[in-house]
């Protein structure tokens, strides 16, 4: 873990190396969130909410891929990271990448989000993070996905949830709405 | 997989909704990888967890000295941090299987991730 004083030169650094995707899967909507915008995220919330955001906390990653977001947040200082995805190759990649950067915050686990739900009693996370897949393929299963994987996290969240979004995506007017309960 | 993610898992199979958390977890293969104890974040993180499903399962697998309720004078016994970090945040299961108590249904567990994904005709 890094000290309180990480900057964002540090946090690509550390992101730059990791492993990415060695053949995305096009129905999955698997993209690489390059290193530098990650970091640029990250930091931007560190700054701006507080490290707290993401130090000591329980961090959720909806749909991990390599596991960018989730080292991320380990790296901010998050005291476990559960980091989710349906894909095996992909989760054999984030693992490859948990283990080489040390990162024992970041768990893994194999699952369908629209499928998954939380335990009975508390909402577990304290944070989430995800760049969710967008659903520009408008098939059935996959239309509206984003506003799932938001529902779900909201679901299961006490604090805040950040979403990478694509901006034609009509998913914005709902976080809109739910800002406001 | 920790006991930390486990916590978070339950049976999803159409028609499961009873008895259906925690799942029960069959060990093949763990081991101990060290991290830090911060006993302030180690407390903070027991209030996001589900302790009567923890507390279930650290009974399943043998651990009795853990109380049902934690209680303020829980927190000041360095023992019990210490066990309870080693249990939750140390203690890696990494070949098994995950046992739904209500329909048997089995989810495996390999390198340590449990794999969750039902088949299309155990869903709605």
């Amino acid at each position: 873990m890094f000290s309180r004083k990480i900057n964002k030169r540090t946090l690509e650094s550390f992101l730059q190396p990791l492993d990415p995707f060695e053949d995305p899967k096009v129905h999955l909507e698997q993209y690489q969130t390059p290193p530098d915008i990650a970091a640029e995220l990250f930091f931007l919330v560190s700054m701006q909410l507080g490290p707290e955001e993401f130090e000591g906390q329980r961090v959720a990653d909806f749909g991990c891929g390599t596991g960018i977001f989730s080292l991320a947040s380990a790296a901010l200082g998050a005291e476990a990271v559960h980091a989710f995805d349906v894909d095996t190759d992909c989760l054999a990649i984030a693992a490859r990448n948990v283990e080489e950067s040390g990162m024992t915050a970041v768990e893994l686990i194999q699952t369908d989000l629209l499928v998954w739900t939380p335990p009975p009693s508390e909402k577990p996370f304290d944070t989430v993070v995800m760049n969710p897949p967008f659903g520009a393929q408008e098939t059935e299963t996959n239309n509206g996905i984003d506003a799932k994987f938001i529902e779900k996290a909201v679901e299961s969240c006490s604090g805040n949830v950040y979403v990478l979004l694509n901006g034609k995506s009509r998913v914005v007017s709902f976080i809109c709405h739910c800002k406001k309960c | 997989m920790r006991l930390l993610s486990h916590n978070l898992l339950m049976c999803n199979v159409k028609g499961c909704s009873e008895n259906n958390y925690p799942l029960r977890i069959l060990v093949q293969k763990s081991k101990i990888i060290e991290a830090e104890l911060n006993p302030d974040f180690l407390r903070k993180l027991v209030t996001k967890l589900d302790w009567k499903g923890l507390h279930t399962t650290l009974i399943s697998l043998d651990f009795h000295k853990f109380p049902e309720q934690l209680a303020e004078d829980d927190w000041k016994n360095e023992e019990f941090l210490k066990e309870l970090h080693n249990v939750l945040m140390q203690t890696h299961i990494i070949e098994g299987k995950l046992v739904c108590p209500n329909c048997q249904r089995e989810y495996p567990i390999v390198n340590g991730i449990p794999n969750m994904i039902l088949k299309d005709s155990e869903l709605k």
